[in-house]
């Protein structure tokens, strides 16, 4: 498999502390990654490192297909095809999520045909059993907490990454959203060969999907990588042996 | 007879404007009141500074070089274009039950479609009704709400209006489209003062946009328009504003509306032009059940000072009134949102909301929230909130995550901001308020 992400060396600081302290990371195109750690190990911010949110200072290398992106804005790491769900999405009273969306693809340099982009967005609502209007309600207010990650996949769906990081996407999601969360994920992944860089605490939106590599980050390192058995001694003894 | 009058302001100016007019003898007589009036008032003491209006030097009267035409072809070719490119035309196409466009001190333009003509609506230049079977229509409500006592831009309006229109819509009528009339200012130096006179009989329903722009020039310019309208019992009138001034304008117009029993006044509102705005939308509640709402947006960027807001009085029982207030500070712009909610001792179980939002988008612009309240009512239900915010990093960097750069974030997040206000509009005139936004965002970026 080619070469999708590798991250090598990658710190991330506040003022007064640093959070990761020199990671190594590969993710391969069409391969499922996934990121385990207990609480604080720094899941999220290894998460929103290889995004780019510029809430901390980095240093390391990031390359994704083919090019280095250490040094580039998260919105452009966007547009070269990087997505990140995130575990708290952000409400923005009044504005729409479909004219959010609308505004986000035309700002990837796709021109928006609006009959197609209607189709397109309440197919994607329908498979994620959202309300068919939520398209013309305002993003992330008054939705409940699983439909706000249902909105981040929609997004997802919407914008067609190469690679989808997506942070404790299955919280807040009952047993049988989880489920179709999951079995959308696959059908995307099925369809585009995208990368998934799965960071979960509680892995059950991995039920659907086939694992490549598991990672597991303690205290803000790569302490252990592994195959997908791994996981099931994790499941089974919390992360004391990884 | 020269086109423009002289600057500044005497009998004699006053009265060549109605000869001009071939006004009869009672509009005379109300200009020179209103012009005594304007004479004796002092400058209002409060709001924003207006030391740098210097009304001698203003022009009050600019003629285009030809008459009223009811032909889009007749026009001027220099006005035609004006107004082709602010799209008047194709709006009137698109979907608009009659027209108005007025060039500096006169309408150049007016129609209305014949199937809303059929209807019985009359729509037409105010100067064209004074003489028409509603002159006794004229004369009874001209300036009755609005009187050249209420403050001194009244009175200066009265003694030299001019242009604007003249609306009746007789009883259970429901007018499916807009009428429009839009205000295009181009003499530099000089002043527009058109009057809006709206008439909407008992169970009518009426919407009536106005827009307004002009081109910047080195001295000021003065707006002190004037927009009555009367909603008769059961009859809803929305009056849709987007105003576009440009940087050296002064704007003090006043916009008022009484209600009867039953009926209802919208005001919509986007203000994001002009160097100062006095402007405070008024309803009077007259009648049982009489409702208001006022939905409005103001963006003041660079060397904007726009004090705006809105004004209700409850004068009867179970009336309502609703006030959704928006502003926007940039660049050291500064806002004041003004109000008033006044609910008298007859106005048992009336209700009033309002809810007045500001976004700080730095922190060298200011904004100012100015409510009052006079309420004599004790079974009034009186409700006010008020926050003041900024953008936060958190939804600029969630948007920037999805391929936004910050400033498309922050336009776009202002939109959102300004919904409120737009989905009140046709699609149009929404397109053009988001167009002004986004022309407000991206200046100084």
């Amino acid at each position: 498999m080619s070469k999708l992400l590798i991250a090598k060396n990658l710190h991330a600081s506040t003022a007064d502390k640093e959070l990761l302290h020199g990671i190594d990371l590969r993710i391969d195109k069409g391969e499922t990654v996934v990121v385990v750690g207990p609480n604080g190990a720094g899941k999220s911010t290894l998460a929103r490192s290889l995004m780019g949110v510029s809430d901390f200072d980095y240093s390391g290398s990031i390359s994704f297909a083919g090019k280095d992106v250490a040094k580039l804005p998260c919105e452009e790491r966007a547009k070269l095809g990087m997505f990140l769900s995130y575990q708290d999405p952000v409400a923005i009273p009044g504005l729409p999520v479909g004219e959010m969306l609308r505004s986000t693809i035309e700002a990837h340099g796709k021109k928006v045909r609006l009959r197609e982009f209607k189709l397109t967005l309440a197919k994607y609502l329908e498979k994620l059993d959202l309300n068919p209007f939520s398209g013309e309600r305002e993003l992330n207010v008054d939705f409940s907490g699983g439909e706000k990650k249902k909105l981040e996949i929609l997004q997802m769906l919407m914008l067609r990454p190469q690679l989808a990081i997506l942070d404790e996407i299955d919280s807040g999601l009952d047993v049988d959203a989880a489920r179709l969360v999951s079995r959308v994920i696959r059908e995307y992944q099925d369809e585009t060969n995208c990368s998934l860089a799965i960071v979960t605490h509680n892995m059950r939106i991995l039920q659907s999907l086939n694992v490549d590599r598991v990672y597991v980050i303690r205290d803000g390192l790569i302490s252990c990588v592994g195959d997908v058995g791994m996981l099931e001694d994790i499941r089974k003894h919390g992360f004391k042996n990884a | 007879m020269a086109s423009k009058t002289p600057k500044g302001l005497t009998p004699e100016i006053v009265r060549e404007i109605s000869a001009r007019k071939n006004e009869p003898k009672w509009m005379l007589e109300f200009r020179l009141r209103s012009l005594r009036k304007y004479l004796a008032m002092p400058m209002p003491s409060w709001g924003p500074d207006l030391s740098e209006l210097d009304i001698d030097n203003i022009q009050s009267y600019v003629k285009p070089r030809k008459e009223m035409v009811r032909n889009w072809k007749d026009v001027p070719d220099d006005i035609r274009q004006t107004f082709e490119d602010l799209g008047i035309p194709e709006a009137e196409r698109a979907g608009l039950a009659g027209v108005g466009a007025q060039f500096d001190s006169e309408l150049v333009y007016h129609n209305v479609k014949s199937a809303v003509a059929n209807q019985g609506v009359y729509y037409d230049s105010i100067e064209n009704a004074m003489h028409s079977k509603y002159r006794g229509m004229v004369h009874r409500y001209f300036m009755q709400l609005v009187p050249p006592e209420d403050h001194k831009f009244a009175a200066l309006h009265g003694a030299v209006w001019s242009g604007g229109s003249f609306v009746y819509v007789p009883p259970n009528t429901s007018v499916q489209f807009p009428l429009q009339s839009y205000f295009r200012f181009n003499a530099p130096g000089a002043g527009q003062f058109e009057h809006t006179l709206i008439i909407v009989d008992e169970g009518a329903d009426l919407h009536f946009i106005e827009g307004c722009s002009a081109p910047k020039y080195n001295i000021a310019n003065l707006h002190a328009g004037c927009v009555e309208i009367f909603v008769k019992k059961n009859a809803s009138v929305k009056y849709s504003t987007v105003e576009n001034w440009s940087k050296n304008m002064y704007n003090l117009n006043t916009k008022r509306a009484i209600v009867e029993a039953g009926g209802k006044m919208e005001w919509v509102t986007g203000s994001f032009g002009s160097h100062v705005s006095m402007l405070y939308p008024m309803a009077i509640l007259n009648g049982v059940g009489a409702s208001m709402e006022y939905t409005g947006v103001t963006f003041a960027g660079e060397g904007k000072d726009l004090d705006t807001g809105v004004k209700v009085v409850h004068l009867a029982p179970r009336t309502t009134s609703y006030i959704n207030a928006k502003s926007l500070a940039k660049d050291g712009g500064k806002n004041t949102f003004r109000s008033l909610v006044k609910v008298t001792g007859r106005a048992k179980n009336a209700k009033s909301f309002t809810d007045c939002q500001s976004l700080m988008l730095d922190s060298k612009s200011t904004s100012n929230t100015v409510p009052k309240f006079d309420i004599s009512c004790s079974s009034a239900d009186i409700a006010h909130e008020a926050n003041v915010g900024k953008i936060s990093e958190r939804e600029i960097n969630y948007l920037r995550t999805r391929g936004l750069s910050e400033d498309e974030a922050r336009a776009l997040i202002v939109r959102g901001f300004t919904n409120d206000v737009s989905k009140e509009l046709p699609f149009e005139y929404a397109a053009e308020m988001n167009n002004l936004i986004r022309l407000e965002m991206q200046e100084n970026m």
